[in-house]
Protein backbone atom coordinates (compact mmCIF):
# COMPACT_ATOMS: atom_id res chain seq x y z
CA UNK A 1 0.00 0.00 0.00
CA UNK A 2 1.03 3.55 -1.14
CA UNK A 3 2.06 5.15 2.38
CA UNK A 4 0.38 8.43 1.67
CA UNK A 5 -2.46 6.87 1.61
CA UNK A 6 -2.18 5.33 4.70
CA UNK A 7 -4.16 6.84 7.46
CA UNK A 8 -1.86 5.42 9.96
CA UNK A 9 0.98 6.59 8.33
CA UNK A 10 -0.29 10.41 7.81
CA UNK A 11 -1.28 10.50 11.55
CA UNK A 12 2.25 9.23 12.21
CA UNK A 13 3.64 12.07 10.27
CA UNK A 14 1.49 14.67 11.59
CA UNK A 15 2.83 13.58 14.93
CA UNK A 16 6.34 13.09 14.00
CA UNK A 17 5.94 16.94 12.23
CA UNK A 18 4.59 18.07 15.18
CA UNK A 19 7.30 16.55 17.62
CA UNK A 20 9.78 17.84 15.93
CA UNK A 21 8.91 21.73 15.71
CA UNK A 22 7.82 21.88 19.22
CA UNK A 23 10.92 19.67 20.92
CA UNK A 24 13.74 20.21 18.43
CA UNK A 25 14.80 23.45 19.85
CA UNK A 26 14.79 22.45 23.44
CA UNK A 27 16.60 19.29 22.29
CA UNK A 28 19.25 21.10 20.40
CA UNK A 29 19.77 23.53 23.26
CA UNK A 30 20.25 20.94 25.54
CA UNK A 31 22.69 19.06 23.19
CA UNK A 32 24.60 21.98 22.38
CA UNK A 33 25.47 22.78 26.25
CA UNK A 34 26.38 19.15 27.27
CA UNK A 35 28.86 18.62 23.98
CA UNK A 36 29.84 22.42 23.32
CA UNK A 37 29.83 21.65 19.48
CA UNK A 38 27.03 23.19 17.19
CA UNK A 39 27.55 20.52 14.55
CA UNK A 40 27.34 17.78 17.18
CA UNK A 41 23.88 19.33 18.65
CA UNK A 42 22.40 18.99 15.55
CA UNK A 43 23.71 15.36 14.88
CA UNK A 44 22.21 14.08 18.45
CA UNK A 45 19.01 15.51 17.95
CA UNK A 46 18.84 14.21 14.39
CA UNK A 47 19.70 11.06 15.68
CA UNK A 48 17.12 11.46 18.55
CA UNK A 49 14.65 12.00 15.85
CA UNK A 50 15.55 9.18 13.56
CA UNK A 51 15.53 6.71 16.46
CA UNK A 52 11.73 8.13 18.02
CA UNK A 53 10.41 7.81 14.24
CA UNK A 54 11.56 4.14 14.38
CA UNK A 55 10.06 3.96 17.71
CA UNK A 56 6.69 5.96 17.03
CA UNK A 57 5.03 3.20 17.63
CA UNK A 58 5.59 2.81 20.90
CA UNK A 59 4.67 6.00 22.26
CA UNK A 60 1.46 5.27 23.54
CA UNK A 61 0.66 8.73 25.37
CA UNK A 62 1.85 11.45 22.76
CA UNK A 63 1.79 14.13 25.88
CA UNK A 64 4.72 12.29 27.03
CA UNK A 65 6.68 12.79 23.82
CA UNK A 66 9.10 15.84 24.87
CA UNK A 67 10.01 13.74 27.98
CA UNK A 68 10.44 10.73 25.73
CA UNK A 69 12.40 12.65 23.27
CA UNK A 70 14.84 14.17 26.12
CA UNK A 71 15.12 10.54 27.33
CA UNK A 72 16.29 9.14 23.84
CA UNK A 73 18.62 12.28 23.53
CA UNK A 74 20.49 11.80 27.18
CA UNK A 75 21.24 8.23 26.27
CA UNK A 76 22.44 9.06 22.44
CA UNK A 77 24.91 11.80 24.32
CA UNK A 78 26.03 9.61 27.16
CA UNK A 79 26.01 6.99 24.16
CA UNK A 80 28.66 9.55 22.54
CA UNK A 81 30.96 10.17 25.42
CA UNK A 82 31.27 6.04 26.31
CA UNK A 83 29.56 6.06 29.46
CA UNK A 84 26.89 7.02 31.78
CA UNK A 85 28.06 9.87 34.38
CA UNK A 86 26.75 8.94 38.06
CA UNK A 87 29.11 10.75 40.20
CA UNK A 88 27.51 11.73 43.30
CA UNK A 89 27.75 14.83 45.32
CA UNK A 90 26.53 15.84 48.65
CA UNK A 91 24.65 18.10 49.92
CA UNK A 92 25.36 21.88 50.45
CA UNK A 93 26.40 23.51 53.57
CA UNK A 94 25.16 26.57 55.39
CA UNK A 95 28.21 28.42 54.50
CA UNK A 96 28.07 27.43 50.71
CA UNK A 97 24.26 28.57 50.70
CA UNK A 98 24.88 31.48 52.35
CA UNK A 99 26.99 32.89 49.60
CA UNK A 100 23.88 33.89 47.88
CA UNK A 101 23.39 36.52 50.39
CA UNK A 102 26.31 37.68 49.87
CA UNK A 103 26.02 38.62 46.01
CA UNK A 104 24.03 40.83 44.34
CA UNK A 105 23.44 39.47 40.80
CA UNK A 106 20.90 41.94 39.82
CA UNK A 107 19.61 39.92 36.66
CA UNK A 108 20.12 43.44 35.00
CA UNK A 109 23.50 42.90 35.80
CA UNK A 110 24.42 39.73 34.48
CA UNK A 111 25.60 39.72 30.67
CA UNK A 112 24.10 37.05 29.33
CA UNK A 113 26.89 35.49 27.88
CA UNK A 114 29.48 35.67 30.66
CA UNK A 115 26.74 33.64 32.19
CA UNK A 116 26.81 31.28 29.18
CA UNK A 117 30.98 31.33 29.26
CA UNK A 118 30.04 30.19 33.36
CA UNK A 119 27.89 27.01 32.02
CA UNK A 120 30.29 26.02 29.59
CA UNK A 121 32.95 25.52 32.28
CA UNK A 122 30.10 23.67 34.74
CA UNK A 123 30.90 19.78 34.57
CA UNK A 124 28.30 17.92 33.12
CA UNK A 125 27.23 15.69 35.62
CA UNK A 126 25.82 18.76 36.96
CA UNK A 127 24.66 20.98 34.39
CA UNK A 128 22.98 18.06 32.76
CA UNK A 129 20.06 17.65 35.26
CA UNK A 130 20.06 21.41 35.76
CA UNK A 131 19.89 21.99 31.64
CA UNK A 132 16.96 19.20 32.26
CA UNK A 133 15.29 21.65 34.89
CA UNK A 134 15.61 25.07 32.82
CA UNK A 135 15.40 23.96 29.17
CA UNK A 136 13.08 20.21 29.60
CA UNK A 137 10.71 21.85 32.62
CA UNK A 138 11.26 18.84 34.55
CA UNK A 139 11.38 18.51 38.49
CA UNK A 140 13.50 16.64 40.45
CA UNK A 141 10.95 13.56 40.47
CA UNK A 142 10.68 13.48 36.60
CA UNK A 143 14.68 13.53 36.04
CA UNK A 144 15.18 11.14 39.07
CA UNK A 145 12.92 8.80 36.78
CA UNK A 146 14.70 9.57 34.01
CA UNK A 147 18.23 8.70 35.67
CA UNK A 148 16.66 5.74 37.74
CA UNK A 149 18.03 7.54 40.77
CA UNK A 150 16.14 9.46 43.67
CA UNK A 151 14.87 12.92 43.51
CA UNK A 152 17.19 13.65 46.44
CA UNK A 153 20.07 12.99 44.37
CA UNK A 154 19.07 15.20 41.63
CA UNK A 155 18.18 17.93 43.60
CA UNK A 156 21.70 17.58 44.87
CA UNK A 157 22.82 17.89 41.52
CA UNK A 158 21.08 20.43 40.34
CA UNK A 159 21.42 22.78 43.77
CA UNK A 160 25.44 22.19 43.42
CA UNK A 161 25.07 23.42 39.21
CA UNK A 162 23.52 26.37 40.24
CA UNK A 163 26.44 27.01 43.16
CA UNK A 164 28.79 26.55 40.62
CA UNK A 165 27.43 28.68 37.95
CA UNK A 166 27.04 31.53 40.52
CA UNK A 167 30.45 31.07 41.29
CA UNK A 168 31.82 31.09 38.24
CA UNK A 169 30.11 33.62 37.31
CA UNK A 170 31.45 35.50 40.18
CA UNK A 171 34.84 34.20 39.24
CA UNK A 172 35.11 32.84 42.89
CA UNK A 173 35.47 29.00 42.77
CA UNK A 174 36.83 28.87 46.18
CA UNK A 175 33.57 29.09 47.63
CA UNK A 176 32.56 25.56 45.51
CA UNK A 177 35.41 23.80 46.58
CA UNK A 178 35.23 23.71 50.32
CA UNK A 179 34.83 20.54 51.50
CA UNK A 180 31.29 19.32 52.89
CA UNK A 181 30.37 19.00 56.38
CA UNK A 182 28.73 15.62 56.98
CA UNK B 1 11.51 23.03 57.54
CA UNK B 2 14.70 25.23 58.47
CA UNK B 3 16.56 27.58 56.28
CA UNK B 4 18.81 25.11 55.40
CA UNK B 5 16.54 22.52 54.26
CA UNK B 6 14.54 25.70 52.93
CA UNK B 7 17.47 26.85 50.71
CA UNK B 8 18.45 23.48 49.58
CA UNK B 9 15.59 22.68 48.29
CA UNK B 10 15.09 25.80 46.80
CA UNK B 11 18.09 25.85 44.98
CA UNK B 12 17.42 22.35 44.10
CA UNK B 13 14.29 23.63 42.21
CA UNK B 14 13.22 26.97 42.24
CA UNK B 15 10.39 26.36 40.31
CA UNK B 16 8.72 24.74 43.21
CA UNK B 17 5.30 24.81 44.14
CA UNK B 18 5.88 23.28 47.67
CA UNK B 19 3.35 24.32 50.08
CA UNK B 20 6.05 23.97 53.00
CA UNK B 21 8.70 26.39 50.94
CA UNK B 22 6.10 29.37 50.49
CA UNK B 23 5.11 28.97 54.34
CA UNK B 24 8.84 29.08 55.39
CA UNK B 25 9.46 31.83 52.92
CA UNK B 26 6.62 33.87 54.13
CA UNK B 27 7.86 33.82 57.86
CA UNK B 28 11.89 33.99 57.23
CA UNK B 29 12.78 37.29 55.44
CA UNK B 30 16.55 36.23 55.35
CA UNK B 31 15.04 33.25 53.12
CA UNK B 32 12.83 34.98 51.16
CA UNK B 33 15.79 37.52 50.16
CA UNK B 34 17.72 34.30 49.72
CA UNK B 35 14.66 32.71 46.87
CA UNK B 36 14.29 36.48 45.35
CA UNK B 37 18.05 35.89 44.48
CA UNK B 38 18.12 32.57 43.41
CA UNK B 39 14.78 33.53 41.23
CA UNK B 40 15.97 36.41 40.13
CA UNK B 41 19.24 34.50 38.79
CA UNK B 42 17.41 31.62 37.46
CA UNK B 43 15.53 33.66 34.88
CA UNK B 44 19.25 34.82 33.95
CA UNK B 45 19.82 31.23 33.70
CA UNK B 46 17.25 30.31 31.97
CA UNK B 47 17.95 33.17 29.26
CA UNK B 48 21.58 32.37 29.21
CA UNK B 49 20.43 28.64 28.24
CA UNK B 50 17.77 29.82 25.73
CA UNK B 51 20.65 29.50 22.72
CA UNK B 52 19.53 30.65 19.26
CA UNK B 53 18.91 27.05 16.61
CA UNK B 54 19.95 26.69 13.36
CA UNK B 55 17.26 27.22 11.57
CA UNK B 56 17.69 24.64 9.36
CA UNK B 57 17.89 22.51 12.18
CA UNK B 58 13.35 20.73 11.88
CA UNK B 59 13.73 21.44 7.98
CA UNK B 60 16.46 18.64 8.04
CA UNK B 61 15.45 16.25 10.43
CA UNK B 62 11.82 16.12 8.65
CA UNK B 63 14.08 15.34 5.43
CA UNK B 64 15.99 13.15 7.19
CA UNK B 65 12.69 11.48 8.15
CA UNK B 66 11.26 11.27 4.49
CA UNK B 67 14.04 10.05 3.53
CA UNK B 68 14.64 7.05 5.79
CA UNK B 69 10.75 6.31 5.43
CA UNK B 70 11.76 6.60 1.35
CA UNK B 71 14.85 3.76 1.98
CA UNK B 72 12.59 1.86 4.04
CA UNK B 73 9.67 1.23 1.70
CA UNK B 74 12.04 0.89 -0.97
CA UNK B 75 13.54 -2.52 1.41
CA UNK B 76 10.23 -3.30 2.62
CA UNK B 77 8.91 -3.40 -1.63
CA UNK B 78 12.12 -4.96 -2.46
CA UNK B 79 12.15 -7.73 0.58
CA UNK B 80 8.05 -8.16 -0.91
CA UNK B 81 9.28 -9.04 -4.60
CA UNK B 82 12.06 -11.14 -3.29
CA UNK B 83 9.75 -12.90 -1.05
CA UNK B 84 7.57 -13.51 -3.62
CA UNK B 85 10.44 -14.65 -6.13
CA UNK B 86 11.24 -16.96 -3.53
CA UNK B 87 7.98 -18.51 -2.99
CA UNK B 88 7.56 -18.64 -6.94
CA UNK B 89 10.22 -20.76 -7.36
CA UNK B 90 9.95 -22.99 -4.57
CA UNK B 91 5.98 -23.33 -6.03
CA UNK B 92 7.68 -24.48 -9.08
CA UNK B 93 10.31 -26.64 -8.17
CA UNK B 94 7.87 -28.51 -6.02
CA UNK B 95 5.41 -28.75 -8.71
CA UNK B 96 7.77 -29.69 -10.93
CA UNK B 97 9.29 -32.45 -8.40
CA UNK B 98 5.91 -33.02 -6.95
CA UNK B 99 3.65 -33.78 -9.82
CA UNK B 100 2.81 -37.35 -10.14
CA UNK B 101 4.24 -38.12 -13.66
CA UNK B 102 1.24 -39.99 -15.56
CA UNK B 103 1.28 -42.94 -17.52
CA UNK B 104 0.72 -42.55 -21.31
CA UNK B 105 -3.20 -43.72 -21.09
CA UNK B 106 -3.91 -41.17 -18.18
CA UNK B 107 -1.43 -38.42 -19.27
CA UNK B 108 -3.44 -38.16 -22.69
CA UNK B 109 -7.48 -37.90 -21.59
CA UNK B 110 -5.86 -35.54 -18.62
CA UNK B 111 -4.28 -33.53 -21.66
CA UNK B 112 -7.64 -32.84 -22.93
CA UNK B 113 -9.40 -32.12 -19.82
CA UNK B 114 -6.50 -29.87 -19.03
CA UNK B 115 -7.55 -28.02 -22.48
CA UNK B 116 -11.26 -28.02 -22.60
CA UNK B 117 -11.66 -25.16 -24.11
CA UNK B 118 -9.51 -26.27 -27.71
CA UNK B 119 -12.86 -28.42 -27.82
CA UNK B 120 -15.42 -25.83 -28.39
CA UNK B 121 -12.51 -23.99 -31.13
CA UNK B 122 -14.26 -23.39 -34.39
CA UNK B 123 -11.60 -22.35 -36.18
CA UNK B 124 -11.66 -24.33 -39.44
CA UNK B 125 -8.13 -24.46 -40.36
CA UNK B 126 -7.83 -25.53 -43.78
CA UNK B 127 -6.04 -28.99 -44.71
CA UNK B 128 -3.16 -26.74 -46.39
CA UNK B 129 -2.75 -24.89 -43.15
CA UNK B 130 -2.61 -28.19 -41.52
CA UNK B 131 -0.11 -29.82 -43.03
CA UNK B 132 2.34 -27.02 -43.08
CA UNK B 133 2.00 -26.37 -39.42
CA UNK B 134 2.31 -30.29 -38.85
CA UNK B 135 5.65 -30.46 -41.30
CA UNK B 136 8.05 -29.75 -38.36
CA UNK B 137 6.35 -32.94 -36.20
CA UNK B 138 6.75 -35.29 -39.85
CA UNK B 139 3.12 -35.47 -40.07
CA UNK B 140 1.15 -34.65 -43.05
CA UNK B 141 -3.06 -35.75 -43.54
CA UNK B 142 -3.20 -36.75 -47.33
CA UNK B 143 -6.78 -36.00 -47.49
CA UNK B 144 -9.49 -34.43 -45.10
CA UNK B 145 -10.93 -36.70 -42.56
CA UNK B 146 -13.14 -33.86 -40.92
CA UNK B 147 -13.44 -30.73 -40.36
CA UNK B 148 -10.42 -29.20 -38.09
CA UNK B 149 -11.57 -26.64 -35.23
CA UNK B 150 -8.21 -27.17 -33.22
CA UNK B 151 -4.79 -27.41 -34.82
CA UNK B 152 -1.67 -26.07 -32.80
CA UNK B 153 2.05 -27.47 -31.67
CA UNK B 154 1.57 -28.16 -28.19
CA UNK B 155 3.95 -29.65 -25.61
CA UNK B 156 3.71 -33.24 -25.27
CA UNK B 157 4.95 -35.76 -22.34
CA UNK B 158 8.71 -36.09 -24.17
CA UNK B 159 8.54 -33.86 -26.97
CA UNK B 160 6.62 -30.84 -28.49
CA UNK B 161 4.03 -32.63 -30.80
CA UNK B 162 0.76 -31.12 -32.60
CA UNK B 163 -2.83 -30.82 -30.98
CA UNK B 164 -5.15 -31.66 -33.70
CA UNK B 165 -9.38 -31.36 -32.65
CA UNK B 166 -12.01 -32.54 -35.72
CA UNK B 167 -15.60 -32.10 -35.84
CA UNK B 168 -16.68 -35.80 -35.39
CA UNK B 169 -20.33 -36.97 -36.20
CA UNK B 170 -21.55 -36.47 -32.65
CA UNK B 171 -18.75 -34.31 -31.12
CA UNK B 172 -15.77 -32.94 -31.31
CA UNK B 173 -12.37 -35.50 -31.25
CA UNK B 174 -8.91 -35.15 -30.11
CA UNK B 175 -5.70 -35.97 -31.96
CA UNK B 176 -3.02 -35.90 -30.07
CA UNK B 177 0.71 -36.52 -32.18
CA UNK B 178 3.42 -37.37 -29.77
CA UNK B 179 6.94 -37.61 -30.69
CA UNK B 180 9.28 -39.19 -28.98
CA UNK B 181 6.85 -40.95 -26.86
CA UNK B 182 7.12 -44.63 -28.21
CA UNK B 183 4.41 -47.91 -27.72
CA UNK B 184 4.93 -51.41 -28.82
CA UNK B 185 0.99 -51.62 -29.58
CA UNK B 186 -2.52 -50.38 -29.99
CA UNK B 187 -3.26 -49.38 -26.38
CA UNK B 188 -6.97 -48.07 -24.70
CA UNK B 189 -8.09 -46.42 -21.83
CA UNK B 190 -11.07 -44.63 -21.02
CA UNK B 191 -12.71 -42.01 -18.07
CA UNK B 192 -16.29 -41.63 -17.38
CA UNK B 193 -16.48 -38.45 -19.91
CA UNK B 194 -13.67 -39.62 -22.12
CA UNK B 195 -12.40 -43.14 -24.19
CA UNK B 196 -9.00 -43.02 -26.25
CA UNK B 197 -6.90 -44.79 -28.45
CA UNK B 198 -2.80 -44.70 -28.57
CA UNK B 199 -1.32 -45.81 -31.71
CA UNK B 200 2.33 -46.65 -32.43
CA UNK B 201 3.72 -44.21 -35.12
CA UNK B 202 7.24 -43.81 -37.00
CA UNK B 203 8.57 -41.24 -34.63
CA UNK B 204 6.61 -41.62 -31.55
CA UNK B 205 2.76 -42.15 -31.10
CA UNK B 206 -1.01 -40.44 -31.49
CA UNK B 207 -3.79 -40.60 -29.45
CA UNK B 208 -6.76 -40.49 -30.67
CA UNK B 209 -9.61 -38.67 -28.16
CA UNK B 210 -13.54 -39.11 -28.17
CA UNK B 211 -16.53 -38.30 -26.08
CA UNK B 212 -17.86 -41.22 -27.58
CA UNK B 213 -16.60 -45.41 -28.79
CA UNK B 214 -18.15 -44.30 -32.22
CA UNK B 215 -16.57 -41.20 -33.22
CA UNK B 216 -13.54 -42.76 -31.96
CA UNK B 217 -13.61 -45.51 -33.73
CA UNK B 218 -14.65 -43.58 -37.06
CA UNK B 219 -11.87 -41.29 -36.83
CA UNK B 220 -9.11 -44.35 -36.15
CA UNK B 221 -10.49 -45.84 -39.05
CA UNK B 222 -10.25 -42.54 -41.18
CA UNK B 223 -6.43 -41.30 -39.73
CA UNK B 224 -5.55 -44.83 -40.51
CA UNK B 225 -5.43 -44.42 -44.38
CA UNK B 226 -5.01 -40.42 -44.51
CA UNK B 227 -2.56 -39.76 -42.00
CA UNK B 228 1.38 -40.31 -42.96
CA UNK B 229 4.23 -40.30 -40.99
CA UNK B 230 7.66 -39.47 -41.91
CA UNK B 231 10.58 -40.90 -39.82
Amino acid sequence: MNDRSNPNMNNAHATFEAMVNAYSADLYRYAYWLTKNSALAEDMVQETFMRAWKALNSLLDHKAAKYWLFTILRREIARHYGKERHDMVSYETDAELDYWLEVDPGPTQVEKWALQRAMAEVPSEYLEPLLLQVIGGYSCDEIGEMYGTSPGAIMTRVCRARQKLRKVLDGDESHSNKKVKT
Amino acid sequence: MNCLEFRRQLLGEPASKSSELAAHRLQCPACSQFANKVQAFEVCIKEAAHLQVPESLAPRILLQQRMAQRRQSFWRRGMWAMAATIVLTVGLTLRVFLTPVLGLEASVIAHVENELKHLHAHDNVSLAEVNQQMQKYGVQLTQAVATVNFANPCPMRKARGFHLVFQGESGPVTVLIMPKDYIDSRLTTADPHFQAVILPTKNGSMAIVAENATDLAQMETRLASALQFQS
